[in-house]
């Protein structure tokens, strides 16, 4: 038996190690406290505005303020309960109601999500597009929620399309409530939230995958025919080669990650905490990479799946990202892998990977009916969900048997997303549905958000 | 917005002196380097944002490091709750503490919060008990009664795990 008193004092008593910063980091950390106080400012004022405004005008007004002063909040009528409800078949969609309006101008009407993002448990936000006759340029419209979707408001969208092959955008990620990204095929990138937006250089490649963790962006920049049309999540197909990059949020230096794999045909980037991971796919099959999210060099890995490219693609006619190399990945903590490997027949089989992709095992199979988009992992592992065409399945035994949470509409769903061990969100194919999916028990059960539109 | 030029020496002075001991404290609590920069990377941010409101900026650092360090506890405590009610047949099984670093943090972790902080920042950040008063508003002796029990708790906790 070990003395307690010696334990206790050899852990005190151990000095502690300095941790020196990473190159960049006081330069980052100025730049987000100038930001910060600069909204800590427009906050203030604008509470001040409200106050005074709330003085002379009805009172039911004060309670949609929006909190950053970033934009108009909404506040949708007949919201959802925030407890979780039983998702059976399709019936949860709530119907499109008229909105309460904050002041000024609300989101335009007929907004239609096509993309999203979250960087907590409450604020994220939506790209969507414009049910014609557009009120915006391009069509194209960015909404924000700092309340899990129950509201949503309107921040500034990039002054670009809704995205074509060639050119405009289809995808948002948000690295914190300042660094944010839209992309593909085009590159965009803000530093305030949303503020302003300014255009990176591709260089004329497409951007077909973005992803942010820690301080910096990875995307996948790819040379593609404009015969090659954009397929969902951002992707493309078919191009004549793919490269990976990586920027520190907040600067337009993309540079080239080096030993990541590259050459001909497309890829798509997951990123753990601490590893990121780059499945590429070209006529003679499938590699995979990884590497550090911090600098450093990628290398190549054991690629889960073996098949070649895209089985399902030519049986569905509709794949996207990584669903288009016949496999989707998610990442868990901290070297943790999971990968669903479609195959000919409907299962597609679930393996795992406990180190950073140099060795896999089988877990278990996912009998899916339909195309799958798009896989998400709990920050555990244990609850990991696909998104497919007919639907949301769940795992709550870390891929080793599956069932299916909720029914889709017609298209299913195109993307999911874990953002806490129990909070997620899911994005329907078809976006003319008009809402995204919340869920705050794992996957078990899903709620709608109808963006507010009146349209 | 921006802070006047004294102000910026005196920042960057306060970063190269205090962020590799800030950062390395954090790591100890946390067991990761990512997570470590996070957390001391955060801490300096809303100084900085706060910068000429702050008397103390020193304490205010290792307060604010100190709460994201509980949050950060917090939400690892979240998940291995979700994991153990998924996955009940794992409840059973003997949990393995990889070092004794984690071990003690483990228990630092599951004292009562007004003993943690104060054990924290004196044992642990290494300020005084009348800086650890004042930090956290209580009387120097109600800080030492909590150092006190704090240590009683920990040494009980080690001799059972220990038997």
């Amino acid at each position: 038996m070990t003395e307690p008193r010696d334990e206790l004092g050899a852990w005190l008593g151990e000095p502690v190690e300095p941790l020196a910063p990473p190159p960049g980091t006081h330069e980052r950390i100025r730049k987000n406290a100038r930001k910060r106080k600069r909204n800590q400012a427009i906050t203030a004022t604008a509470l001040t505005a409200a106050v005074v405004a709330g003085l002379v005008a009805a009172p039911r007004l004060a309670g949609v303020f929006s909190p950053a002063g970033r934009g108009q909040r909404v506040e949708a009528a007949a919201q959802p309960a925030r407890s979780p409800q039983a998702a059976s078949g399709f019936r949860n969609k709530l119907t499109p109601q008229p909105t309460v309006m904050g002041r000024g101008q609300p989101l335009p009407n007929g907004f239609e999500p096509i993309s999203a993002t979250f960087v907590g448990l409450d604020t994220g936000w939506a790209l969507g597009t414009l049910s014609t006759p557009c009120v915006t340029p391009g069509c194209l419209a960015l909404a924000r929620t700092d309340d899990t979707g129950a509201s949503w408001y309107a921040v500034r969208a990039p002054a670009t399309v809704i995205a074509t092959a060639t050119t405009g955008v289809s995808q948002v990620r948000f690295l914190n409530r300042d660094d944010g990204w839209i992309f593909g095929p085009e590159l965009w990138w803000t530093t305030d939230g949303g503020q302003d937006w300014q255009r990176a250089d591709t260089g004329g490649m497409r951007v077909v995958s973005l992803e942010a963790v820690r301080d910096r962006a990875f995307a996948v920049f790819a040379r593609c025919p404009a015969s090659q049309p954009l397929i969902p999540n951002g992707g493309a197909s078919g191009c004549r080669s793919y490269q990976l990059y990586s920027a520190v949020a907040g600067t337009p230096a993309w540079q080239r990650v080096p030993g990541a794999t590259s050459g001909p045909g497309t890829a798509s980037v997951v990123l753990g905490r601490d590893t990121g991971y780059l499945l590429g796919v070209s006529g003679s099959g499938a590699t995979l990479s990884s590497g550090p999210t911090a600098s450093g060099d990628w290398a190549a890995v054991t690629t889960p799946c073996q098949a070649g490219p895209d089985t399902r693609q030519a049986s569905s006619g509709a794949a996207s990202g990584a669903a288009a190399l016949g496999t989707l990945l998610a990442t868990v903590a901290p070297d943790g892998l999971f990968a669903a490997c479609a195959a000919a027949g409907p299962a597609s089989q679930i393996v795992t990977s406990s180190d950073g992709g140099r060795s896999w095992h089988r877990s278990g199979t996912a009998a899916l009916a339909g195309a799958a988009f798009s896989m998400a992992a709990t920050p555990g592992g244990t609850m990991l969900v696909i998104a497919a065409s007919t639907g949301l399945y769940v795992s709550a035994d870390g891929g080793a048997s599956w069932r299916l949470a909720l029914t889709g509409p017609p298209g299913g769903f195109s993307y999911v997303g874990m953002t806490d061990v129990l909070q997620g969100f899911a994005i329907p194919a078809d976006h003319s549905n008009a809402g995204i999916l919340f869920t705050t028990d794992g996957g078990g059960s899903w709620r709608w958000s109808t963006v507010p539109r009146s349209g | 917005m921006r802070l006047r030029r004294a102000d910026n020496v005196a920042a960057e002075a306060l970063f190269n002196s205090q962020y590799p001991r800030l950062a390395g404290w954090v790591r100890r609590l946390v067991d990761d380097d990512g997570t470590a920069h996070e957390i001391a990377s955060e801490a300096f941010t809303r100084l900085l944002a706060r910068w000429s409101r702050l008397e103390n900026p020193h304490s205010y650092l290792y307060m604010i490091a100190t709460n994201l360090v509980r949050d950060h506890w917090r939400k690892m405590e979240k998940e291995r709750r979700a994991m153990r009610a998924v996955t009940p047949s794992r409840s059973d099984q003997q949990t393995c503490l990889p070092d004794q670093d984690v071990h003690v943090r483990a228990l630092i972790q599951a004292l009562p919060l007004r003993q943690r902080n104060a054990f924290l920042l004196h044992y642990y950040a290494g300020f005084g008990v009348r800086e650890v008063a004042e930090m956290l508003g209580r009387a120097e002796g109600t800080v030492k009664a909590d150092l006190f029990h704090a240590r009683a708790r920990l040494r009980s906790a080690l001799g059972t795990k220990n038997d």
